[in-house]
């Protein structure tokens, strides 16, 4: 295998020398430094506080009222909140819905939170909403939005 | 216990520069006093993790053998892994290095380029994360270890980004 050096630079993570070819103040930190503890895994979205969870489940019992035909992956939120629900259960509905995309269908989730506030189908209380969720659940503001901001936003939504 | 290593094993091999069968019998402890040319309790390890800063780390909970030293890393630049692994090459050394195998790669060609897939022409599109971020995503991690046996060094004239790097 040949290996170049752009490659190198992208992809090669770590090497072992022996210390004698190494610089002698990196060798001194080794020796004398005090390390730094990584966690043992990073996790992409933080654990839920206790408070999210209730708001979820009151959330989840408002969202029986969704028709028993209409299955998770055909769900858009343009036809929930115009034709299967009730007014006043549209933003628990909505809620719990994007909790769920979020969760099982998306790798960054603040990456959807912007594909869904820019589509124009949602009324402008759920726009509040939105912004809300954003809040209540603690996304790791860290992760950047260049690989996936490519897709496009409907296939993100609905496939509807 | 879980398991007693074992007492002794065979090692039979031919040789590349006599040509001739060899067989060496060995307890483990004996293998490594005899035939491992490398100390590896000299060794370290230097990484190049652009999430973190540079300097000594160690990872929680890491290591499995009861009173050993603590894993650490260096993590410094990644021009200063090319650096000592040019230097240990120089010194006629290969180079053990874990990186992400897969990507920009292909076995049968015998490459590993950031060039060697055209996605722009072919799909339309660019990978456009940085090594930081394919970290961050989960793209990209430590999958493979190999060996670093030979580099050949050519300074840049013809690229307004490098010019004249001597490695």
């Amino acid at each position: 295998m040949l290996m170049t050096d752009e490659w190198f630079t992208e992809h090669v993570f770590q090497i072992v020398a022996d210390r004698k070819n190494v610089d002698k103040e990196l060798v001194d930190l080794f020796e004398h430094g005090t390390p730094s503890v990584l966690p043992r895994w990073v996790s992409r979205i933080k654990p839920l506080s206790p408070f999210v969870l209730v708001v979820l489940t009151a959330s989840l019992n408002f969202s029986r009222r969704i028709p028993w035909e209409l299955s998770l992956d055909r769900l858009s939120f343009h036809q929930l909140s115009l034709d299967h629900c009730s007014p006043e259960s549209v933003p628990a509905v909505s809620l719990s819905f994007l909790y769920l995309q979020l969760v099982f269908f998306c790798r960054t989730p603040r990456c959807l939170f912007l594909a869904i506030t820019q589509t124009r189908e949602i009324p402008f209380s759920m726009f509040q909403l939105l912004i809300g969720v954003e809040n209540l659940f603690p996304f790791d503001t860290s992760i950047p939005l260049t690989s996936t901001s490519l897709i496009p936003i409907d296939s993100l939504v609905s496939p509807l | 216990m879980l398991f007693r290593p074992t007492d002794s094993f065979v090692w039979e091999y031919y040789s590349k520069s006599d040509k001739k069968y060899h067989r060496v019998e060995a307890t483990p402890l004996s293998f490594y006093k005899d035939h491992c040319v490398v100390d590896l309790s000299r060794h370290i390890s230097l990484i190049d993790d652009p999430r973190n800063k540079h300097g000594l780390y160690n990872v929680d909970r890491l290591g499995s053998v009861v009173g050993q030293r603590p894993v650490m890393y260096l993590n410094t630049g990644v021009e200063k892994l090319k650096e000592t692994a040019i230097k240990l090459l120089k010194a006629d050394t290969p180079v053990w290095f874990g990186s992400d195998v897969s990507k920009s790669s292909s076995t049968a060609l015998g490459l590993m380029d950031n060039k060697l897939w055209n996605l722009e022409d072919a799909f339309g599109t660019t990978l456009g994360m940085d090594k930081a971020s394919r970290l961050r995503t989960g793209d990209s991690a430590m999958t493979h270890a190999m060996l670093l046996t030979a580099v050949h060094i050519e300074k840049y004239v013809d690229s307004l980004t490098r010019p004249f790097q001597p490695l």
